[in-house]
């Protein structure tokens, strides 16, 4: 038996010993990002002779394009190859996914392909566009809009929209509109317009000074001081019209100015005169209650801004001396101060995306446009001069800046990518234009 | 009798659990032995004596044939975790930090920037075009022996890898030498064809996806997959595109390898740069 328990163990130890040797070790590669760089693409049209021929405007597929290229250039993402570098005519491009050439667009360093039909149907437009990578030969997205021809720009802005969710996984923000200030009439009266400059109207008559716009985050009203009865004070307006304007400050509080939505859309901030000295105040929207009062130092309170969670506001106080951010914990109401750094800081705006505050402050007398991180790092310039920039305010998807800036002589908007590149004006009028607010995504 | 049977099962069963343990742990079971590339890792070796003789035996090696350099860093033997002696940022701004056995045009173009005293080792193309007046005194030979015998004398294996964990000869280590250039050049490329997404915020995720490739000996890719994912599907697609764009890679070592390589890459969301979104 014990032979034969030996031999079993002997057995096994030989078992082990055949096992296979030991695997050769595979070898791993660390790569490191390399930070930012805008994808290679190229945008060709099919078959414009036969498809676009049904237009009356024979311009109108171009005129779609270019809104399409200026909205891809804003974003930032892509780089558009110069069309002169294509290897296909225009006539030899097919628009069924299997009859692309990649090849050819792989050699001139494009990494997506757009291509794009447009005819039209009576007064409707129908455009149809493909988004395809061109490394894998794969088709990403195939839409097809059809709209009345003068909607053409909405046309490429949500295909647009599409590119930037299909590449980066982030809805692009060309649907989204800009309030702001004019006084195009004489007066201060607020304006909507697209996001690129485009389709402006008039949304206040109130022949007075109406400042501070601020988005329901439903996108549905607007908030605003005004001081069209003497005395500032924040209104409320429905955008779709029907209702009157709402004064939100109640009858307590005078100077009552700079409305904040907070983004669970149930209160509205402000910053309301207390015995000669400016608070912050929140006041509930919708339903009943009464205003709380957020703040109490001998300091002026104002500008407030919330954060993505509706948890913080970061607000402008000149309780050290001069004005200067502070964030507030809503729950607690303590705040502490965010910026040590110039002798005026304002205008905050905080990022629907959280990770930055934007802000004016003063660099060698001139105003221009910050970001910090919420804890108070990094404090980064994003605007030069010449000229004052301020009032920033972030696009929903918080890559994106618009703000005032009197660089060509009056106020104007301008837009700005977050690293400072890319700015553009967008608001062309005589007149002073300022006070920006992005409004959110439009809700489907 | 009974007892005895209870009792040799018992044993039986107790060696066997020994044994695949064993096994289990010298073969690397539940998934091969990752070696991960000690990229940035440099030790010294004796620059500061060798240094003036190096730069000869530089040049020689420049006019005759493409050997191994001499100079380049033996990384330590644990890669697993590398001990960073070059900050990391100034290792990937050197262009020349590969060891040009695969890259000889590299040699003949150096950069114009200053040697620094970290990077020395790796730039000796620059040491040999600045001096090229200097005589070489010993041949390549010589210094590399030399060089050789000083590594020994500091004791611990010099090898990096699996490679060189296994033989200790001097045709392991310039194996171990080419496979760096090599790997060196792979990074390079992949990285240079990377566009990583940007709908992330990299303060707050770190992502990182691990693709495995096989490679012909021409370098085409045979086989790639994602083992495994960061959980992000842009930041994984824009990680194959960039396989993609790589592809043909470069050949691996001639007669180094087997007819087909397997090689592993890790993309890491950091460092970014200068992106603040």
């Amino acid at each position: 038996m014990k032979k034969r328990a030996c031999l079993w163990v002997v057995l096994a130890f030989l078992a082990a010993a055949s096992l296979p040797a030991p695997l050769e070790g595979k070898t791993y590669i660390d790569i490191g990002s390399p930070g930012f760089r805008s994808l290679p693409m190229a945008v060709a049209e099919v078959d414009p002779e036969t498809e676009g021929g049904s237009c009356r405007d024979p311009a109108l597929s171009g005129k779609i394009a270019k809104v399409l290229l200026q909205d891809l250039d804003i974003s930032g993402y892509f780089q558009i190859l110069p069309p002169e570098s294509y290897l296909l005519e225009s006539k030899d491009v097919k628009f069924h996914p299997d009859g692309v050439d990649f090849r050819a667009w792989a050699l001139i360093g494009a990494e997506s392909l757009v291509l794009y039909r447009t005819r039209c149907e009576g007064d409707q437009v129908v455009f149809e566009a493909q988004l395809l990578d061109v490394l894998t030969s794969k088709l990403l997205t195939w839409k097809k809009y059809r709209a009345a021809i003068s909607a053409f720009r909405a046309v490429a802005h949500r295909f647009a929209n599409e590119i930037e969710k299909e590449l980066t996984g982030v809805p692009g923000v060309f649907d989204t509109r800009i309030a702001y200030v004019s006084r195009a009439t004489g007066a201060k009266e607020l304006y909507v317009m697209d996001f690129d400059g485009y389709g402006a109207r008039r949304i206040t008559s109130l022949k007075s000074i109406c400042v501070s716009p601020c988005w329901s985050p439903d996108g549905r009203r607007l908030a605003f001081t005004s001081f069209f009865k003497s005395h500032p004070s924040v209104y409320v307006l429905d955008l779709a019209g029907g209702s009157e304007l709402r004064r939100i400050c109640g009858t307590f509080y005078r100077l009552c100015s700079g409305a904040a939505w907070s983004p669970d859309g149930k209160w509205i901030a402000f910053s309301a005169s207390v015995e000669g000295n400016s608070e912050l105040f929140r006041t509930p929207w919708g339903g009943g209650g009464a205003s709380e009062r957020l703040t109490n130092d001998w300091g002026l309170d104002v500008s407030p801004s919330w954060s993505p969670d509706g948890k913080q506001m970061v607000f402008v106080s000149d309780r050290a001396g001069h004005p200067d951010l502070y964030i507030l914990d809503v729950e607690t109401r303590q705040a502490r101060r965010l910026t040590f750094e110039g002798n005026y800081s304002g205008d905050p705006d905080w990022s629907p995306r959280g990770d930055w505050i934007a802000f004016s402050s003063r660099v060698d007398g001139e105003f221009q446009i910050f970001r910090i991180r919420p804890d108070g790092t990094d404090r980064t310039q994003v605007t030069y001069g010449p000229g004052d920039a301020m009032s920033p305010s972030w696009s929903p998807n918080g890559r994106l800046l618009a703000f005032s800036s009197n660089q060509a002589g009056n106020q104007d908007i301008y837009l700005v990518r977050i690293d400072g590149s890319g700015r553009r004006r967008i608001t062309w009028e005589s007149q002073d234009d300022s006070d920006p607010a992005w409004s959110p995504r439009p809700t489907e | 009798m009974k007892w005895d049977l209870r009792k040799c099962i018992g044993v039986s069963a107790l060696l066997h659990l020994l044994i695949f343990w064993g096994a289990a742990s010298l073969s690397g079971w539940g998934g091969p032995k990752t070696i991960y590339r000690p990229q940035y890792s440099v030790r010294l070796v004796g620059m500061e004596e060798i240094e003036g003789k190096q730069k000869g035996a530089q040049e020689k090696a420049e006019s005759a044939q493409p050997s191994p350099p001499v100079e380049k860093p033996e990384p330590k033997p644990e890669p697993k975790k590398p001990e960073v002696q070059v900050p990391e940022k100034k290792a990937k701004e050197e262009p020349t930090k590969t060891a040009p056995a695969l890259d000889k045009e590299k040699q003949k173009a150096p950069p114009p920037e200053p040697v620094k005293t970290a990077a020395k080792e790796k730039s000796p193309d620059q040491n040999a075009s600045a001096e090229k007046q200097t005589a070489p005194e010993e041949t390549l030979d010589e210094i590399l022996s030399k060089i050789q015998k000083k590594v020994a004398s500091r004791g611990g294996a010099v090898g990096a890898g699996a490679r060189s964990s296994r033989g200790s000869g001097w045709e392991d280590r310039q194996a171990e030498l080419a496979f760096n250039a090599y790997y060196d050049e792979v990074e390079r490329r992949v990285r240079q064809n990377w566009i990583p997404p940007q709908n992330f915020d990299p303060r707050r995720e770190s992502l990182m996806t691990v693709v495995s490739l096989v490679l012909l000996p021409d370098g085409r890719v045979q086989t790639s997959y994602i083992e495994q994912s960061s959980g992000n599907p842009y930041f994984d697609q824009s990680v194959m595109r960039a396989i993609f764009k790589s592809d043909p890679f470069p050949p691996p070592p001639v007669g180094l390898t087997k007819e087909n390589f397997e090689l592993g890459l890790r993309f890491h969301s950091s460092p970014v740069a200068q992106s603040p979104w």
